[in-house]
């Protein structure tokens, strides 16, 4: 067992290049994810690395040894792969796919040792879906079918489990489930985890390491954290300005461009008016928020203006103001139930002067009550 | 079911299978325009008949030859069905519907005619096996050269119907030019028959045919990896390459040794593979290959029974028994799958 490395590698289909000049060092023991828009090659990058397709150029190497210098079925005990190929067995049950996973570690007749017993079924617990061997996989739902086939990876006992869009076509249930026990794969058995995804923010929180591709190069690798701070992730994704949390990973729908609600303040009923006021595109502002407030990232990326304070220092006189000069251009203003405390007192200033100059105030409350009412 | 219990369920229906080919064997020697009972059958078979007597005259100089060319034409064509059916990943496929038996029957049918028209007449069975080995490679690597191309296995399928009607019309050619009396044979084969055997030819056929179900056996392995796709396999470290030219030869030479002697001989081998995934409910090739081998072979005796006798003394071409028997099994098969989904 050792890194899996690319270096300088083409690769595509028939000679075509999709992805150019791949240099890349997967870190071990650790999850990796993929991420690019459709048709980015992210797949074809996997299959590159499963050896269902050459590369054009270049060399991977696993723990230094070049890969294609080794025996398939010496690379079937290093490297398995769950692909997203249909798979076509009428009669064969949850037990009879998973155990199709000893293939590269059974003899000749490819007959079930006591050990590969025993590894199937610590497989099939290991993805929750004991209950399933006895089930007949062709009549699985999706999510149940994913499991086997993670179960299947996994059974072929290998170091390295590439995974190419393990989660498409399941509920976020199963999501969590199928990324859960990858997770658990990484930290408890020490596995390099190597997958796609087409969900940034399961990606942020599952996957240590990013990759992405975007046009026929990758444009960022590294540690998720550095990469989400660089800002490679708006760019993969093309939100130029806003619309995008990377910490997050979250995409928000944008907020209209009228100026029809004002929020002084915010408190626990805010989040949910702003994403009521999206639906409706109507455009709100706010002020003044807290930067380490849930909400001043969604509204970010909302792409509402907002004004805002460092977190956990008072609202200043001066930010006050700002909000005020902000909040007279909209039509209402939805005042925030605020607690009695030195890092809010400026913002119940604000409300009460903006009561001073005759605009329309509501409490939060009331102001749910009353677009319920519209609706 | 865990692969445990299908190793013991599929050994009792192994032993059921094997007495009831062996019964209907006797059966089918014991009929026809002479009855023999089955203890006579069995009498001669063991030796204990006077070579001189008709029983014996029956069973060694007419039956036998007939029953055993029926039973490895039946088991050749069902394993090569199964094994198309693996390599093109649909259930349909089999030798006929691909094509290759015609590719076979043509390449046979010109050598025959050929050797007619200029004189000599060829009759070594292992030259008719090698041509017809020719004319179903020839047929296969079309198809594969097309599946390269063409994604959709339905368009393949089409395209092996179209070939197969393409080398019919040839032979339709060829039997048209050449009307003559001594080629009554000749059309008798085309349209498909086991009655047309000599043990010259069934040396050739059981050699060949035994010899590759057991090739096709110990590929058993590898042929479950490939149930998975090609991709799956490919990351089990099978070398899918060689996997598939071994499905290749391995099937175009039982069909070319079935077809050289018997002709075009339909529906079998889609039909019993069939048969067999259903009776035992697996997918597992170590266990449909030898069961491909048991019911091709009872399929193969109980169509050529039939063909010989529902209209006694005449003949019906193998064909027309296959379609009535395995038309309705592969649409039962068919409806019942969807009714699944």
């Amino acid at each position: 067992m050792g890194q899996l490395r690319l270096e300088k590698l083409d690769i595509g289909y028939g000679g075509q290049p999709l992805i150019r000049q791949i240099d890349l060092a997967f870190l071990q023991g650790k999850m990796t994810c993929i991420l690019g828009s459709n048709g980015a090659g992210k797949t074809t990058l996997l299959k590159t690395i499963a050896r269902i397709i050459e590369p054009i150029g270049g060399r991977m190497t696993l723990g230094g040894e070049e890969i294609h210098r080794m025996s398939s079925l010496r690379y079937a005990r290093e490297v398995s792969a769950v692909l997203t190929n249909r798979v076509e067995l009428e009669n064969s049950t949850g037990w009879d796919v998973v155990a199709m996973g000893r293939n590269p570690h059974t003899g000749f007749f490819g007959t079930l040792g006591e050990e590969d017993r025993r590894r199937v079924q610590e497989s099939l617990e290991a993805c929750d879906a004991w209950g399933l061997r006895d089930q007949i996989f062709a009549k699985m739902s999706d999510g149940q079918k994913q499991k086997i086939l993670i179960a299947r990876g996994l059974c072929q006992s290998t170091p390295v489990l590439l995974l190419d869009e393990p989660t498409s076509h399941l509920d976020i249930f199963y999501k969590m489930e199928v990324l859960k026990t990858l997770r658990t794969q990484c930290v408890q058995e020490g596995k390099t985890v190597i997958c796609t995804l087409h969900e940034p923010d399961l990606a942020i929180k599952c996957c240590d390491q990013l990759v992405l591709v975007k046009g026929d190069q990758i444009i960022a690798c590294g540690e998720t954290g550095q990469v989400v701070q660089s800002g490679a992730m708006e760019q993969l994704y093309g939100f130029s300005s806003g619309g995008f949390d990377p910490v997050l990973g979250l995409a928000e729908f944008p907020a209209g461009s009228g100026k029809d609600v004002f929020f002084a303040g915010a408190d626990e009923g805010t989040l949910s008016l702003f994403r009521q006021l999206v639906r409706m595109q109507k455009g709100f502002a706010a002020g003044v928020l807290h930067q380490n407030d849930l909400l001043w990232r969604i509204g970010q990326a909302m792409q509402v203006p907002m004004v805002g304070q460092q977190a956990y220092l008072p609202v200043s006189a001066e930010q006050a103001q700002q909000a005020f000069s902000l909040a007279a251009r909209y039509d209402v203003i939805v005042a925030a139930n605020l607690p009695d405390s030195p890092l809010v007192a400026e913002n119940l200033q604000l409300i009460r002067r903006l009561e001073e100059a005759g605009k329309t105030v509501f409490r939060t409350e009331e102001f749910r009550r009353r677009l319920a009412e519209k609706e | 079911m865990r692969q445990t219990d299908i190793g013991k369920k599929s050994r009792i229906a192994a032993a059921l299978a094997l007495l009831l080919l062996a019964v209907l064997t006797v059966f089918a020697i014991g009929i026809g325009s002479v009855y023999l009972p089955p203890q006579t059958v069995l009498r001669v078979l063991f030796g204990q008949a006077d070579p001189a007597s008709p029983e014996y005259i029956i069973v060694w100089n007419m039956r036998l030859s007939r029953v055993i060319a029926s039973m490895f034409g039946g088991a050749a064509l069902s394993l090569s069905g199964l094994l198309l059916q693996i390599l093109f990943q649909n259930p349909i496929a089999d030798p006929y519907i691909l094509g290759i038996s015609s590719g076979a029957r043509l390449a046979v049918g010109i050598m025959l005619l050929g050797g007619v028209l200029a004189g000599f007449s060829v009759t070594n069975p292992w030259i008719l096996f090698l041509g017809a080995l020719a004319g179903a490679l020839a047929v296969m690597v079309v198809m594969l050269l097309f599946s390269a191309r063409v994604r959709s296995v339905t368009t393949l399928l089409i395209v092996g119907m179209m070939v197969g009607y393409f080398c019919s019309a040839l032979v339709g050619l060829l039997v048209a030019f050449s009307d003559d009396n001594s080629i009554a044979d000749f059309t008798r084969w085309t349209m498909g028959s086991f009655g047309l055997m000599t043990w010259p030819k069934i040396y050739v056929l059981v050699s060949v045919s035994s010899a590759l179900f057991v090739v096709a056996f110990l590929m058993g392995k590898n042929l479950n990896a490939l149930r998975m796709g090609e991709a799956y396999a490919k990351t089990m470290g099978v070398n899918t390459k060689a996997l598939r030219i071994g499905i290749i030869l391995v099937s175009g030479l039982l069909t070319a040794v079935v077809t050289a002697f018997a002709g075009l001989v339909s529906f079998i081998g889609m039909s019993v593979p069939h048969i067999c995934r259903m009776l035992l409910k697996t997918d597992d090739s170590r266990a449909l290959i030898p069961s491909c081998v048991v019911c091709g072979g009872i399929f193969g005796v109980g169509c050529d029974l039939i063909s010989r006798t529902v209209i006694a003394p005449n003949e019906l071409a193998i064909g027309t028994v296959t379609a009535y028997v395995g038309v309705p099994i592969v649409l039962y098969l068919l409806m019942k799958k969807n009714k699944h989904e």
